[in-house]
């Protein structure tokens, strides 16, 4: 449609990848000059909203199912917008570092830090997305089952649809039906209404928010940092600064960036407090959500207590939860691969000249897939397992996000400032601790009641 | 310009303050990938 507007006197890049962005770039300028700030933001809205929501996955999903069955509303809910704060403040960092750098997260470590560093962050990226991405196909072959759709057909149709996405070979497009999926994350709010929540309960949480009753647990501090990796994990950084560049985003769409990543992080905290909100009747009704195994165990749980339409919902949205993620998070993987061999990386790019970029969206959810098929895997276990691994791996993420974001040689004027650096810090330090805390568990389970 | 194309930045001169730091995140590793793993294994096997 608008992709033949052209601002005047603009001429046509060589490639096809630099045309596409090009042709973008001169609708946001368009935009800009005539001043239609809606328009202009609509242009420019995506990566922000898309890590936002495509973190709300299948693990974290289910992480704030488990967490409304297990502790009902009371400490989460403002728990949970805490780490939504906590989201905008490290996602924010990584729009001022695309725009500042042009550059994605991996190939800028490489670069400032040499290849060991370069490498060790390619491997917290891998080992993170590999896990992450078989739990996607988990919560898409959770949901499907509630309506009795066969396991491999519920896989196989994710894949297609990740894979179709990335067919367009155009970013934009790309985006834009993540975008359309991602809206789907919000079934959770009707279903959460279907609950019939006590919303003096929910204004009561959030106005007096203080330590869980009953103590710490072992299984509190489980869930503490599972809801902590369900909203900050190491894919998010290298996947919003990619797209950033891959937009062909510059200084003056800083403020655009930033709200887009707050509008992100606002609704995604809507759909996750929604989820521990339809959740929550379990723990009334004294439902053991520990013996799930996945999604459909949740709807199947709810069906009594919410009604059919209200348990349709929750299976629905997970799975979209899980095939928004799926095409996050394998982006974020395709982009890092790029960025490192320094080949192409781009959605704009044409499949011959951006094979490893194209090629690592079709492996890696092709393998994720396959091992979601393996029979009488612990589906619950592990999808909270991942989230914990991921705040595990979050704080080395993080220490070079902090560093590249106060590198004021490739940073200049969009370096961090005090309040940056103070925010950054206080959540580096959090989730280190965090991650030092399920350690110590770990190691010595006998450390706080089970 | 595409990504592919451009010049790298040079490599950065780190202080002592941040070598200090990197070695740090280097014992940090150190503690945290056997309890990754150990989750991870953990989480395989409750069933």
């Amino acid at each position: 449609m608008a992709d033949t507007v052209r601002a005047p006197g603009f001429t046509l890049a060589p490639d096809r990848e630099e045309e596409l962005r090009a042709r973008d770039r001169a609708r946001v300028e368009a935009a800009r000059s005539q001043h239609r700030p809606l328009w202009l933001f609509f242009l420019l809205a995506g990566p922000g909203i898309l890590v936002m929501l495509g973190e709300n996955d299948g693990p974290s999903m289910l992480s704030y199912a488990t967490t409304g069955a297990t502790y009902g509303i009371g400490f989460f809910v403002p728990f949970i917008l805490l780490t939504f704060f906590m989201a905008y403040v490290v996602q924010e960092m990584t729009v001022r570092l695309g725009i500042a750098t042009q550059r994605g997260h991996a190939e800028l470590i490489f670069e400032r830090f040499g290849s060991f560093w370069g490498y060790f962050a390619m491997l917290d990226l891998t080992i993170g997305n590999v896990l992450t991405l078989i739990t996607e196909f988990i919560a898409i072959r959770a949901g499907a089952a509630y309506f009795g759709i066969p396991a491999p057909v519920a896989v196989a149709a994710g894949v297609v649809v990740v894979v179709a996405a990335v067919g367009f070979r155009r970013y934009f497009t790309w985006e834009r039906a993540a975008m359309a999926l991602a809206a789907f994350n919000l079934l959770f709010v009707p279903a959460a209404l279907l609950a019939h929540p006590h919303w003096n309960s929910v204004a009561d949480a959030l106005l007096t928010w203080g330590p869980l009753q009953g103590g710490v647990t072992a299984g509190f501090v489980t869930l503490l940092l599972a809801n902590v990796g369900a909203t900050v994990t190491p894919w998010m950084i290298f996947f919003q600064q990619s797209a950033v560049v891959d937009k062909g985003m510059t200084r003056a769409d800083l403020p655009q960036g930033r709200f887009d990543t707050a509008l992100g992080a606002v609704v995604a905290a809507v759909a996750a407090i929604a989820t521990l909100v339809a959740s929550a009747p379990l723990l009334a009704h004294h439902v053991n959500a520990s013996a799930f195994s996945g999604g459909a165990d949740f709807a199947s749980a709810l069906r009594p207590l919410i009604g059919g339409p209200g348990a349709s919902l929750f299976a629905l949205g997970m799975i979209e939860a899980g095939v928004v993620a799926a095409m996050a998070i394998s982006a974020s993987s395709a982009y890092a691969v790029g960025e490192v061999l320094r080949a192409r990386h781009s959605f704009n790019a044409s499949f011959a000249s951006a094979r490893p970029f194209y090629l690592m969206v079709g492996l890696s959810v092709s393998i994720a897939a396959a091992v979601v098929l393996i029979p009488h895997a612990p589906l619950l276990a592990l999808t909270i397992a991942v989230n914990i691994i991921a705040t595990m791996l979050m704080a080395p993420a993080l220490l070079f996000l902090l560093l590249l974001a106060n590198d004021r040689a490739i940073m200049g004027p969009l370096a961090n400032g005090i309040k940056s650096n103070l925010l950054g810090g206080a959540i580096v330090i959090a989730i280190a601790l965090m991650g030092a805390a399920f350690g110590a568990i770990t190691v010595m389970p006998g450390l706080v009641p089970k | 310009m595409n990504g592919a194309d451009r010049t790298p930045y040079p490599q950065r001169k780190l202080g002592v303050g941040l070598v200090v730091l990197l070695w740090l995140l280097r014992l940090y590793v150190v503690l945290a990938v056997p309890l990754v793993v150990y989750a991870f294994i953990k989480a395989l096997n409750q069933m």
